[in-house]
């Protein structure tokens, strides 16, 4: 995507400038059409949100999606249940400093799902074993159920 | 987006909220079964409590516990009115399908639906295994 070679290890500038590049040419006022600079906009979309970038990877690698493998690890749905139950509880007191304090859990652990990816996708092979694939899709499974608490604590 | 009335109102006053016990205290009573599931697609989750009266195989009280849209929330919500008073084998015939129809789902929120149905099996399932009773094989339609 944006010509950029199919890793997860992209950081924001090194994205921002394969879209800049690719802009400057597709944008409608120049020779593109509206249709070229929205696949543009699309592709910078999920490039930046790290979780859809793993996700479009591990689809380019033939990889499972989740609806092939909806496994999570093992006793993950607990944890994440009792993760929730003792947040709602946390919350119910209305302090906002305990507020502040659940949203940094949350993104700590959300940091150590994509240094968790990172490093799966860093140790593929070449051709990619199906077994690490299915692993990843895993991962990301588990992964989804820290971004929706993020977006949860969010509203 | 525009949710039915019927899905504002379960989302608003949702029925049965709760659980019997902690998850360790509910796993040493055999009249109740638990069921624990999530989706994907969205990463939310649900827990859903069955006690069941194990002489008339009927269950009588249901509580769950639903971390997700007001869709999910609705779902469960509901499931856990329909189980109570009905047997297990009642029980497993409630569909995702009726849950759509009631609530009026947009395609976009079935998989909310689904995710009541499998918590309702899979509360069954629990409460049959800690009671040894067998699982009927999956029948074909």
């Amino acid at each position: 995507m944006l010509g950029l070679e199919p890793r997860f290890d992209l950081d924001s500038a090194e994205i921002d400038r394969a879209f800049l590049a690719r802009a400057a040419s597709a944008h409608p006022d120049l020779a593109g059409s509206d249709g070229s600079m929205s696949a543009l906009n699309e592709a910078r979309r999920i490039l930046a949100e790290p979780e859809r970038r793993a996700n479009a990877l591990l689809a380019l690698l033939g990889g499972p999606s989740p609806e092939q493998c909806r496994d999570l690890p093992q006793g993950f749905l607990m944890e994440i249940m009792e993760l929730r139950e003792r947040i709602e509880d946390l919350l119910a007191g209305g302090d906002a400093s305990v507020r502040a304090s659940v949203e940094r859990e949350a993104r700590a652990r959300r940091d150590a799902c994509v240094r968790a990816v990172a490093e799966a996708f860093a140790s593929l092979g070449d051709p990619p074993d199906p077994t690490a694939l299915r692993d990843i899709r895993v991962q990301l499974n588990a992964w989804r159920y820290i971004e929706r608490l993020i977006e949860q604590l969010g509203d | 987006m525009a949710y039915h009335q019927k899905v504002i109102d379960h989302y608003e006053h949702p029925r049965n909220v709760g659980n019997f016990g902690t998850s360790e205290e509910v796993k040493q009573r055999k009249d109740i079964g638990v069921g624990l599931v999530g989706a994907p697609e969205c990463g939310d989750v649900m827990q859903l409590q069955i006690k069941v009266n194990d002489e008339t195989g009927v269950i009588e009280d249901a509580r769950f516990k639903c971390f997700g849209c007001g869709s999910a929330i609705a779902s469960s919500s509901l499931a856990t009115e329909w189980l109570k008073g009905k047997t297990l084998e009642e029980g497993l015939q409630i569909k995702n399908t009726m849950i759509v129809e009631e609530l009026q789902l947009p395609p976009v929120k079935i998989h909310c639906s689904v995710l009541a149905e499998d918590a309702i099996r899979s509360a069954i399932r629990d409460y049959k295994k800690k009671n040894g009773i067998a699982e009927e094989e999956a029948q074909s339609a």
